[in-house]
C-alpha cells in the first residue's frame, strides 16, 4: 500500500475509462438523436421498418449507457446528456397506443362490454337513483301541482303543462303536419340536444371525483324531470303514448346517462373506498375503466342523436315507436351482455 | 438529502423532478411541467379551438352558400354542420390530438410539454380518455360558471357555484407531481421535453499530451465527486469576465488543501486546473472500480 501511495498520477485523455466509454458509444447516441428527430417531425410512421427496429434497439442501449454512466462516469456533461436523451426517447417510445386501429376494434368488441359488466354494482346504483328520482317526481306531481313550477319554473316543458288540453298535448306527440314538415329543422335541434346530453353524461362521469355525490344528484334530478314530464301526459290519459314517444330515442339516451352515471359512481367508489390499494392506484384503475364506459356513453348518445334527428318525428305510429326504441334497447343490452361472456371466458382460461 | 432520496425511490417527485421506472428497468428522470406553463398551454389550446372552429364555420358557410344558395335546405345543412363542428371541438379536440400526436396538443407543443404515463407503463388510450373527459369539470365548468352563462342568478349562489367549480380545478396546486384530477384518473403526468445537448469532454478539450503537473494519491484523496463536477463546470465556462481572478483563487485553495509547497505562476493556472481535473477524475474512476465511491470531500467512509 505504502508503495502504491507514492505513485505519481497524471491524466491522459485516452487513459480515462469514462473517455473510452464515451468514444465507444457516442455514434449510437447520435444515431438515436437522428431517428428521434424523424419521429418528432413525421411521427412513428415516418420511420422505415429497419429504422424503427433500430430505434427500439438504440433506445435500450442508451438506457443501459445511462445506468452505466450513473455508476462510473464522473463527467457530468455526459451524464446529463444521457439523462435528457433517455427521457426524450422514452417519451417517444411509450406515448403512442400500440396500433391504434386494432386498439379501437378491441375496445368495441371486448373492452367496452367488459368495462360495463365489471362495474355492474355502480350501474345498479345509477339506475336505482334515476328510478327513485322518477318515482319521486310522479308522487310530487300528484301531491301538489305547485311542485312542478317550483322545480321546473313556469313554462316547464315548452308549452306542455297541466293547463293544456288533451288535444293540445296529443298534437305535440303526433304532429298533424306531413312528415316533410315535421322533420323540418329537427336535425339541427337534435344536434344541439345531443351536445347537451353528452355534456351531462361527461359531467356525471367527471363529478365522480367529488365522491360521486354530485353524480347521484344529477341522476336523481334527471329522473325527477322525467317523472314530472310523464305525469303531465299520464293525467290526460296519454301515458302509453308519451312512453312510446320517449322510447324511440330515449331508451338509448337514458341508458347512456346511466352509463355516464355509473362511470362517475365507479370513480367515486375509488375515491371513498380504495380498499387494499393506495387511493391513487385505485383511482387510476377505476378512472381508466370509467373513462372507457364514459366513451361508450358518448357513442350511444351520438346514436340516439341520429335516431332523434329523424325517426322521432317521422315515425308516428305508437307500436312502431315502441318497437324501434325497445328493440334497440334489447340490442344494446345484448351487446353489453357479451362483456360477461368475455369475463367468464377469461376466468376459465386462467386457473 | 436522505429524505429526498427516499422520496425519489418511492417514485414521488422532488423539486419538480420525477423518476419514472421504465419497462426496461432503468429509472429515467423527468422534469415536471410548471403549473404556469400548463396554464399557458391550455390558453393556447382554447384559442386554437375557437379560431379553428371559426375558420370551419366560415368554410361551411361558404360551401353551403355554394351548394344551396339561399334555400331552406341550406340553413338546415348549415346548422347541422355547425353543430357537428362545435360538438367535435368541445369534446374531442384534446383527446384526438393527444392520441394522434404522442401526448401533445398545440399548446403543449408550443410550450415544449408532453403527456406520459406516470408509472412507466405505455400511455393507454383509456388513460387519455379519462384525463380529457375530466376537462368537462376542470376546465369547462369554471369557464361556464365564470362567464355566468349558466347557473343561479343571485350573487351569493353564483359565488358559491364559482367556488365549487374552481375547487376541483385547484387540485393541481396541491399535488406533489403537479397532476390535475384528470391526470390522477388517467395515471398520467405532464413533463417538459428534455433537450439533449452533448458538451465536449473537458479532458479531451484541453488536449493534454503530456501533463505538466503530477499529483500523488494522497493529494487526490482530498476531494470527491462533487468537487470534481464543480471544477468541471468552472473549466467549461470559458467566457467569465473575472476568469483569471477565479482561477487564481481556486488554484490557491487547491494547493493549500492538498499541501502543495511551491506556488504556481499565473500563466500556468489553466494548465494546473486541467491537469488536476484529469488526474482527479482518473483517480476517482479507478477507486470506483474497486467499489470506493467518494461523493464529496467530507465523505470519509471507507466502506464500499
Amino acid at each position: 500500500m505504502s508503495e502504491n501511495r507514492q505513485g505519481q498520477y497524471g491524466g491522459f485523455g485516452a487513459d480515462l475509462k469514462s473517455v473510452q466509454f464515451r468514444q465507444e458509444r457516442e455514434p449510437l447516441w447520435r444515431e438515436l438523436e437522428r431517428l428521434m428527430a424523424v419521429v418528432e417531425q413525421r411521427g412513428p410512421d415516418g420511420l422505415s421498418f429497419d429504422e424503427s427496429l433500430a430505434f427500439a434497439t438504440l433506445y435500450r442501449r442508451t438506457l443501459s449507457s445511462l445506468s452505466v454512466a450513473r455508476e462510473i462516469s464522473l463527467d457530468s456533461g455526459v451524464q446529463s446528456y444521457l439523462e435528457a436523451l433517455s427521457a426524450r426517447a422514452y417519451s417517444l417510445m411509450y406515448t403512442r397506443p400500440n396500433r391504434p386501429g386494432l386498439a379501437m376494434i378491441d375496445f368495441f368488441v371486448r373492452g367496452l362490454p367488459v368495462a360495463v359488466c365489471a362495474m355492474w354494482p355502480s350501474l345498479l346504483v345509477a339506475v336505482a337513483t334515476f328510478a327513485l328520482g322518477a318515482i319521486f317526481g310522479f308522487v310530487l306531481y300528484h301531491e301538489d301541482l305547485g311542485w312542478l313550477t317550483a322545480i321546473m319554473g313556469t313554462d316547464s316543458f315548452g308549452g306542455r303543462g297541466p293547463e293544456n288540453t288533451v288535444a293540445e298535448l296529443r298534437e305535440t306527440i303526433y304532429d298533424p303536419g306531413g312528415v316533410a314538415q315535421r322533420t323540418q329543422g329537427w336535425a339541427a335541434f337534435s344536434i344541439s340536444l345531443m351536445i347537451n346530453n353528452v355534456g351531462v353524461a361527461l359531467l356525471a362521469f367527471a363529478l365522480g371525483v367529488a365522491g360521486a355525490v354530485p353524480t347521484l344528484g344529477l341522476l336523481f334530478y334527471n329522473g325527477l324531470v322525467i317523472g314530472l314530464f310523464y305525469s303531465v301526459f299520464h293525467d290526460k290519459g296519454l301515458g302509453l303514448d308519451i312512453i312510446a314517444w320517449l322510447s324511440i330515442h330515449g331508451v338509448t339516451e337514458i341508458s347512456a346517462i346511466f352509463l355516464g352515471g355509473a362511470a362517475g359512481i365507479h370513480v367515486g367508489r375509488g375515491v371513498l373506498f380504495p380498499g387494499r390499494k393506495s387511493r391513487s392506484a385505485r383511482l387510476r384503475e377505476n378512472g381508466r375503466r370509467a373513462g372507457e364506459v364514459a366513451m361508450g356513453a358518448v357513442l350511444m348518445l351520438i346514436l340516439a342523436g341520429l335516431i332523434e334527428g329523424y325517426f322521432r318525428q317521422a315515425v308516428d305510429v305508437l307500436s312502431w315507436r315502441l318497437f324501434i326504441g325497445w328493440g334497440l334497447g334489447a340490442l344494446i343490452f345484448a351487446y353489453f351482455g357479451t362483456g360477461g361472456w368475455w369475463q367468464a371466458l377469461r376466468r376459465n382460461r386462467e386457473p | 438529502m436522505t429524505f429526498d432520496l427516499q422520496r425519489i425511490r418511492e417514485g414521488r417527485s422532488v423539486h419538480g423532478v420525477r423518476r419514472v421506472m421504465t419497462p426496461e428497468g432503468v429509472e429515467v428522470e423527468f422534469v415536471l411541467a410548471d403549473r404556469a406553463q400548463r396554464l399557458v398551454a391550455v390558453i393556447i389550446d382554447l384559442t386554437v379551438q375557437v379560431l379553428a372552429s371559426l375558420a370551419l364555420f366560415l368554410l361551411i358557410l361558404f360551401v353551403s352558400g355554394l351548394l344551396f344558395g339561399e334555400g331552406i335546405n341550406g340553413t338546415e345543412f348549415f346548422s347541422v354542420a355547425l353543430g357537428l363542428v362545435s360538438f367535435f371541438f368541445q369534446f374531442f379536440y384534446f383527446l384526438t390530438l393527444e392520441v394522434m400526436w404522442q401526448g401533445k396538443t398545440v399548446g403543449k407543443h408550443v410550450m415544449g410539454l408532453r403527456v406520459i404515463g406516470a408509472n412507466g407503463q405505455p400511455l393507454a388510450l383509456s388513460g387519455l380518455v379519462a384525463r380529457n373527459f375530466m376537462r368537462q369539470v376542470e376546465l369547462f365548468l369554471p369557464l361556464v360558471a365564470g362567464t355566468g352563462l349558466v347557473g343561479p342568478t343571485s350573487a351569493l349562489t353564483s359565488l358559491v357555484s364559482l367556488a365549487w367549480a374552481f375547487g376541483l380545478s385547484a387540485y393541481i396546486c396541491f399535488d406533489a407531481d403537479r397532476r390535475r384530477l384528470g391526470d390522477l384518473l388517467g395515471g398520467t403526468i405532464v413533463v417538459q421535453q428534455a433537450k439533449p445537448v452533448l458538451l465536449p469532454d473537458v479532458v479531451m478539450q484541453a488536449q493534454i499530451t503530456e501533463p505538466r503537473f503530477r499529483f500523488t494519491q494522497d493529494q487526490l484523496d482530498t476531494y470527491g465527486r462533487f468537487e470534481l463536477q464543480v471544477l468541471e463546470g468552472l473549466l467549461r465556462d470559458q467566457h467569465r469576465p473575472d476568469q483569471e481572478d477565479v482561477f487564481r483563487r481556486v488554484v490557491e485553495r487547491i494547493s493549500l488543501k492538498i499541501g502543495l509547497d511551491s506556488s504556481i505562476s499565473p500563466e500556468f493556472h489553466r494548465d494546473f486546473l486541467n491537469d488536476f481535473y484529469a488526474a482527479q477524475r482518473q483517480h476517482l474512476e479507478r477507486e470506483a472500480l474497486y467499489g470506493k465511491r467518494k461523493d464529496s470531500k467530507s465523505d470519509d467512509s471507507d466502506d464500499p
